[in-house]
């Protein structure tokens, strides 16, 4: 071969070839090459560590790579052995941040494994140095523990740019669950989001988060609402709310002055429609609705 | 329509005729029959592909002239599976890496993603797993870097690795 025939290939097949590599054998291949082209391409790589695609003992090749952690731009755990053995390498030893100054992206696909200790070990220190800005959480259903993490959050005050808690199964009220409730919301304070996707209960939530200052910079949000249906009591084991999905409670609690996009998710036409009339949201330029139900028909169908 | 040929010139001067539709699955040859108007008894000239590569790219598109189209590329943060290359292009890569890499050129330059795919997924797999002085050894790269650079890349990274 023409030694030069790899190195002569223009920088786009370059790319093209490293996106199939994984950014721990890119790193392990490229690292001490010595050759300033490819450090270029290199270095304007975004490293992404996906936890559960590695192997356990490349993982124990990893954490003594600290020049491979720095550079890290995303991180997506799982319930893997590896990822574990990432975690507590990661929150055990040093600071987060100076293990991974350069973390932007985090991602746990499995959030639930990871719910105690998450806030006050990594969260915590890793909103310090405001490097992280986009935090994904995946939760198979809205159960005790999504409830207990959000609640923690809220305790904390811990925000970031972006906030997706996901929920891969909804439940939407086909069996009656007590829910651990989500009355934590009306302390709401989260100063650094504009991109919001959540899960709550009851509408009337909405309000916490609507209301001025609790996200005062939210610019996007995507609401499902779990409960709409289901005629149980709001929050059994706390004090019951002072607050009602109604015109009155929207126009004096809420600001929406900076909402662009708002999704909504299960809520009946009745309580859309009050939104609507009450919540002012100049700039809105987007509004989805999905699973709106007509809640007339459903007491026919019932009878009552 | 099936059967009806085209001429396609290579850089050293061989014409081949190649079946409109196996052509086609070059977008450079399609857009140049389309969207250029140029008549099918021209000979349309390839002046960046000699004739033992654009043989090995006739081979390629004449195999998988059936294949369905490729799925469009999604999710950024999936990372893309190198183990998916069949048997028979495993066989079909079996060349030194210098025919490698031309393919690799010719694939880009014709725009046939398939081809570019496999060819770039082959080169993944023979970085993968390496070292930094594996890969240059396999590829033949040179250490630019100079004495001073050297040194003051050893020294930053002695501070990462003392952590």
């Amino acid at each position: 071969m023409d030694i030069s025939k790899f190195e002569s290939l223009p920088t786009e097949l370059w790319l093209h070839i490293l996106s199939y590599l994984s950014s721990f054998d890119l790193f392990k291949a490229f690292f001490r090459i010595n050759n300033k082209r490819i450090q270029q391409m290199i270095d304007s790589q975004s490293f992404l560590l996906n936890t559960k695609l590695i192997s356990y003992s490349e993982m124990n090749q990893i954490f003594v790579m600290h020049s491979y952690l720095l550079q890290l731009r995303t991180i997506i755990l799982s319930n893997s052995c590896s990822s574990s053995a990432f975690y507590n390498y990661w929150t055990k030893n040093l600071p987060p941040m100076s293990v991974t100054p350069k973390v932007k992206q985090l991602i746990l696909l499995n959030a639930s494994y990871y719910i105690y200790g998450l806030v006050d070990s990594l969260l915590i220190p890793l909103s310090v140095g405001n490097s992280l800005e986009y935090l994904h959480l995946i939760f198979q259903c809205p159960d005790r523990t999504y409830m207990m993490f959000i609640t923690f959050l809220i305790q904390a005050q811990i925000s970031f740019h972006t906030m997706i808690f996901e929920i891969e199964k909804d439940w939407y009220c086909d069996r009656e669950v007590v829910y651990s409730s989500l009355s934590e919301l009306k302390n709401l304070h989260w100063s650094s989001t504009v991109q919001l996707t959540l899960t709550i209960q009851f509408p009337f939530e909405m309000i916490f988060i609507l209301e001025t200052n609790a996200i005062p910079f939210l610019e996007h949000l995507y609401i499902t609402v779990e409960q709409e249906q289901l005629r149980i009591k709001p929050y059994l084991d706390a004090p019951p709310p002072q607050i009602q999905f109604c015109e009155s409670d929207i126009r004096q609690m809420t600001d929406g002055t900076r909402l662009q996009t708002l999704v909504l998710r299960h809520l009946a036409l009745y309580n859309v429609i009050i939104l609507i009339r009450s919540f002012n949201m100049p700039l809105l330029n987007k509004l989805t609705l999905v699973d709106i139900f007509d809640e007339s028909y459903t007491r026919f169908d019932n009878g009552s | 329509m099936a059967g009806h040929k085209i001429k396609l010139q290579s850089n050293d001067g061989d014409i081949f005729d190649v079946e409109v539709e196996i052509a086609k699955l070059s977008i450079t040859i399609k857009t140049m029959l389309e969207d250029l108007s140029m008549n099918e008894e021209e000979i349309i000239p390839l002046p960046n592909i000699n004739s033992a590569i654009f043989k090995k790219v006739i081979q390629w598109t004449t195999h998988h002239k059936d294949d369905p189209p490729l799925p469009p590329e999604d999710d950024e943060n999936r990372e893309k599976n190198t183990n998916d290359i069949s048997s028979w292009d495993q066989e079909f890569l079996k060349v030194d890496q210098g025919t490698l890499f031309e393919l690799i050129l010719a694939a880009n330059y014709l725009d046939i993603k398939g081809l570019l795919d496999v060819t770039c997924t082959s080169v993944a797999n023979m970085i993968k797993g390496k070292t930094s002085e594996e890969i240059r050894q396999t590829f033949n790269i040179k250490n630019d870097f100079t004495p001073q650079e050297e040194e003051q890349i050893k020294k930053e990274n002695e501070w990462c690795e003392n952590k």
